[in-house]
């Protein structure tokens, strides 16, 4: 391999792969929101559902969470970002950006997003989701399984 | 039996090489020019012989089940079962019998039409067919007798008599009556790939049985039920074993004649059919392996390891593949074919993984709500380039740098132009993509700025260093074109001309018509190109007999 080009090519790849590698790993950590807040509310509902701790869940939700509404997707990797929030008296919207990511192999990867919101009410003080977007899925209470 | 949909997925399975054995058989007979007529001809005459082929198997397969114990037509069927087998059988047979007399005398009698394609196309389609069908009812009746699924009986005489045609074309036909050597060679491949998709099929079957017998044992919790786990095990052992042995019959004991059919075959299945499977398997027990070390798995590991029942498998089977067709002996240009299949495929993997470790990169700067997507991501990409990365590099490394011989190579020119152009392509659209979200991000206003764009960006990346490489390496190399052979245009009159032929379109780039010289005898094609080298002139009539090689200009 003495061609200064293809040198060239593999040592870039090889260095942003590192570089990469360290930044990913020395951020990986969401960000964390006031738990009071709509945002921190969102946060943690969204960790429970991940978790599957269905109880803390439907803790943070006005209505009780549907089994089937989540459970096949959660185990797709998906993200969510904060577009922003909006407060209004006793009601908050909280919009947001849910990429979900998947592939039959990593030579295949693919991803796609979405925007949606996540609607709370303000029940006794606390935050509490009323309406959130699949796959996070709440459903009324007649449809509970 | 329903057959329509074997043999769609016969046709299906053949199409592409029936399209390269159309054009290779093309390109190898120059001067052969085929009229409308003849093909029309062809398409009627084999086209019937071949129907009337199915009609007869279709219909005396279907008279024996009349006579089978606890049979479809004595237990069950009604009197328009009955009707069909009679007819088929009884219309059929004199039928074919007739059109079999007519087409065998003029093949025997007449050396153009047993080398033509028309006959070639029928006798290798014909053969597959019977294969297939033959041995898809042969593996299933066996598999009814051994108790494990399905009856035996019906199957069992599909089987045999469509076997029995398999084996009258194969044994009694081909050798009586053969075609053309690439015509034989694209049948012999055919044949080879039928028991090497069952082989491999049933191969991988087996092996995952063992791993999901051994992860029901490790977990504690038998996934399988005994009576399943059996009747899977006879299943696949049955269709390894029956399509092994047709793989070893058509590949090592009958041997498909060597020539462009037969490396085209050994390419295609080592390449596509070997490394792309075994590199996909390993990409993915790499990748649960990678996501569980790095913490990233959000399930237990019995769960999360639970894949690579599925990916170890394909592995082992792919990789058994990938080295049986690797050690073939190929000519020059097949090796160079390979290596240049195999390098811009696993480039192309790689890129993707590079691309995707800049789209985690970016994603970083703008840390999740929730969601464990970046850390992810970024074995994805990691995972593409170690495994795809090292095989580009054990392909193209050795060719990075070559001398002119290898620089006009007709692959390597091929290679690089794909690579600079498609490459750039690609790019441009995702320019094109890059700047619409982020015009159509700046109208809007949208807060999620870097979450649109890190996935073209990372995309134009990877297609941007993988394009500007081959550029500047198909740059370099093209001064060498300029040595390219002279260009002639040349009539050859000669007692064989198909040598002559192939030893003048190695040493020029020619575009040649040839005829055949009756009641001369052969000449030494080193001759006639000694003699078009001297001549220098560039459209050429070129008259080859034994005692003079005479070369005339010609004028438009």
């Amino acid at each position: 391999m003495r061609d200064r080009t293809l040198q060239l090519l593999v040592g870039g790849t090889l260095l942003l792969v590192v570089v990469s590698g360290v930044v990913v790993a020395t951020r990986r950590q969401p960000v964390e929101f006031d738990p009071g807040s709509p945002e921190g509310t969102v946060q943690e509902f969204v960790e429970a559902v991940l978790e599957g701790d269905v109880d803390r869940a439907e803790e943070l939700a006005t209505q009780p969470l549907c089994d089937f509404g989540f459970d096949p997707f959660v185990r797709e990797d998906f993200q969510i970002s904060l577009i922003d929030s909006e407060i209004r008296g006793d009601r908050a919207e909280v919009r947001v950006l849910i990429t979900t990511f998947g592939g039959e192999s990593p030579f295949e990867r693919y991803e796609s997003s979405y925007e949606d919101r996540f609607l709370l009410v303000r029940v006794d003080g606390d935050w509490k989701v009323d309406s959130s977007p699949w796959p996070f899925g709440l459903c009324p209470e007649e449809n509970t399984p | 039996m329903n057959v329509l949909p074997i043999l769609l997925g016969v046709v299906g399975l053949l199409f592409p090489f029936l399209v390269v054995g159309v054009i290779v058989a093309a390109m190898r007979r120059p001067g052969a020019g085929v009229d409308a007529g003849t093909v029309i001809r062809w398409f009627v005459v084999y086209g019937f012989t071949f129907g009337l082929m199915v009609v007869v198997a279709q219909g005396i397969s279907d008279l024996l089940g009349l006579f089978l114990p606890g049979g479809r037509v004595l237990g069950r069927a009604g009197a328009a079962d009955v009707a069909g087998a009679v007819s088929f059988t009884l219309v059929g047979t004199p039928a074919l019998w007739g059109m079999w007399r007519h087409v065998s005398s003029r093949v025997r009698t007449d050396p153009a039409e047993r080398s033509s394609l028309g006959w070639g196309a029928f006798l290798t389609v014909a053969e597959w067919v019977f294969l297939l069908v033959g041995f898809a009812a042969l593996g299933r009746g066996i598999i009814g007798l051994l108790g494990a699924d399905g009856s035996a009986a019906p199957h069992l005489v599909d089987g045999l008599v469509w076997g029995a045609g398999w084996g009258w074309l194969h044994f009694s036909v081909r050798p009586q009556l053969p075609p053309h050597p690439q015509v034989n060679a694209l049948a012999g491949s055919g044949g080879a790939l039928v028991g090497l998709v069952a082989w491999t099929v049933a191969g991988i079957s087996l092996v995952s049985l063992i791993a999901d017998l051994a992860y029901a044992a490790l977990v504690g919790s038998p996934m399988v039920g005994d009576g399943f786990a059996s009747r899977r095990l006879v299943v696949d052992l049955v269709w390894l074993l029956l399509g092994g042995a047709v793989w070893i019959w058509y590949w090592l004991v009958r041997r498909p004649e060597a020539g462009p059919i037969r490396s085209i075959y050994t390419v295609a299945v080592a390449v596509l059919g070997g490394a792309v499977t075994t590199l996909t398997a390993v990409a993915v027990t790499l990748y649960t392996v990678l996501t569980w070390v790095f913490g990233t798995a959000g399930t237990g590991a019995a769960t999360h390891f639970r894949t690579l029942a599925d990916t170890v498998p394909v592995a082992l089977i792919g990789a058994i593949v990938w080295r049986l067709h690797w050690q073939e002996p190929l000519g020059p240009e097949g090796v160079r074919a390979r290596r240049y299949l195999l390098a811009g495929i696993a480039l192309v993997a790689a890129a993707t993984g590079l691309g995707v470790v800049v789209s985690a990169l970016l994603s970083t700067l703008e840390p999740p709500l929730a969601g464990r997507g970046s850390v992810e991501v970024f074995l994805a990409g990691v995972t593409a380039l170690v495994v795809a990365g090292p095989v580009w590099l054990n392909q193209w490394a050795p060719v990075a740098t070559v001398g002119p011989d290898d620089t006009a190579a007709r692959s390597r020119r091929i290679y690089l132009t794909l690579l600079a152009g498609v490459g750039g392509l690609v790019g441009l659209v995702t320019l094109i993509v890059l700047v619409f979200r982020l015009t159509e991000a700046l109208v809007e206003g949208t807060s999620n700025l870097i979450g649109q764009l890190r996935g073209p960006v990372g995309v134009l990346t990877a297609t941007l260093a993988v394009a500007s490489y081959h550029l500047v390496l198909w740059r370099r190399e093209r001064p060498a074109e300029a040595a390219r052979p002279r260009r002639i245009s040349l009539v050859l009159v000669a007692a064989e001309p198909g040598a002559i032929a192939g030893e003048l379109e190695s040493r020029f780039d020619v575009d040649l018509v040839a005829y055949r010289l009756d009641d001369a005898e052969p000449v030494d094609p080193a001759r006639v190109v000694e003699a078009v080298e001297r001549d220098g002139g560039d459209d050429l009539l070129v008259v080859a007999r034994p005692e003079e090689v005479q070369v005339f200009h010609l004028r438009r």
